[in-house]
């Protein structure tokens, strides 16, 4: 006897298990579609604020631009720094101490 | 005010406004469609998994996939069948399956499979519910893409053209999968009627 046979104990089970009708409630819970709705558009913005879009490449151009007119301003610095006893010399703590 | 005065939902309409990301639009459609999902769900539920968790899932997928949808098939079936697909991605996650033992019956239900295994003749109506019960656990014993096929051709009694539109299966994987759990389900009993006697 196969499960296709009327006989056979599953075609008369499950003929008992579609009697029982799912009487649940079916309504959407309070709440719910609102919190789906949000969710749903919650993880794809478009469009950012200007600010977001722009805040860490301008940090970054910054930064760049920064280091660029250090190096290029190399040469300049380093000859117009004053040396080390010229330092010493005008520097009134430096000649009191080394006193 | 008389029911002829409520308009018919205007899913077309609403479709529109939720593809231009209007957020009331999208709790409409959550709103008409969740009968629709939440009955599939609830006839597919995984175990220790809360129907309203899986019923946010499948609409959170139906948003997401929405400009996949073209139209070819009426939008519940389309949402029907993501409905089917998270149910059973989630029976495929539960890798253990719940053995199936006489000592986890209840008394009703015992009875009802003593009777049902014992005699030819139909259940009582007052045991459809434990009948309900143990089929529910002897589908519980299949693998979950049989346990659908079964569930949906013998308890809701859908027709192989339905279940291939439900599911997006072929007809003839769909009888391999009914023949497959059928043979599973018989070997099933022959073991309870072994067990039984001893």
């Amino acid at each position: 006897m196969n499960t296709s046979d009327p006989r056979h104990p599953w075609p008369r089970l499950v003929a008992a298990a579609r009697q029982v009708r799912d009487e649940r409630d079916t309504a959407v819970p309070y709440g719910f579609a609102t919190r789906v709705g949000a969710l749903a558009f919650s993880g794809e913005r478009i469009v950012g604020s200007l600010v977001e879009r722009f805040a860490l490449r301008a940090v970054g151009v910054a930064s760049l631009l920064a280091v660029l007119s250090v190096v290029a301003n190399y040469s300049f610095i380093k000859h117009s720094a004053p040396a080390n006893e010229e330092v010493l010399a005008e520097d009134p703590v430096a000649a009191l101490l080394s006193e | 005010m008389p029911d002829d005065d409520v308009l018919p939902f205007d899913l077309a309409g609403c479709l529109e406004r939720v593809r231009q990301r209007d957020q009331a639009a999208a709790r409409e459609l959550v709103d008409h469609l969740y009968p629709l999902v939440i009955r599939i769900v609830r006839s597919h539920l995984p175990r220790r998994v809360a129907e309203e968790d899986l019923a946010q899932e499948v609409f959170l997928k139906m948003f997401t996939r929405l400009e996949q949808y073209q139209g070819a098939v009426p939008f519940p079936h389309w949402v029907s069948r993501i409905a089917v697909t998270t149910c059973i991605d989630h029976l495929r996650a539960q890798k253990r399956r719940p053995e199936f033992r006489w000592a986890d019956l209840s008394e009703n239900e015992a009875e009802v499979l003593d009777a049902v295994m014992t005699n030819e003749n139909d259940v009582a109506a007052n045991d459809a519910m434990a009948a309900h019960e143990l089929v529910h656990k002897l589908l519980a014993q299949l693998k979950p893409d049989d346990q659908l096929v079964i569930r949906l051709l013998d308890l809701e009694q859908k027709t192989i053209a339905e279940i291939a539109q439900i599911t997006g299966w072929n007809g003839s994987l769909i009888k391999v999968r009914a023949f497959r759990a059928r043979r599973k389900l018989q070997k099933l009993f022959q073991e309870l009627r072994k067990k039984e006697r001893s």
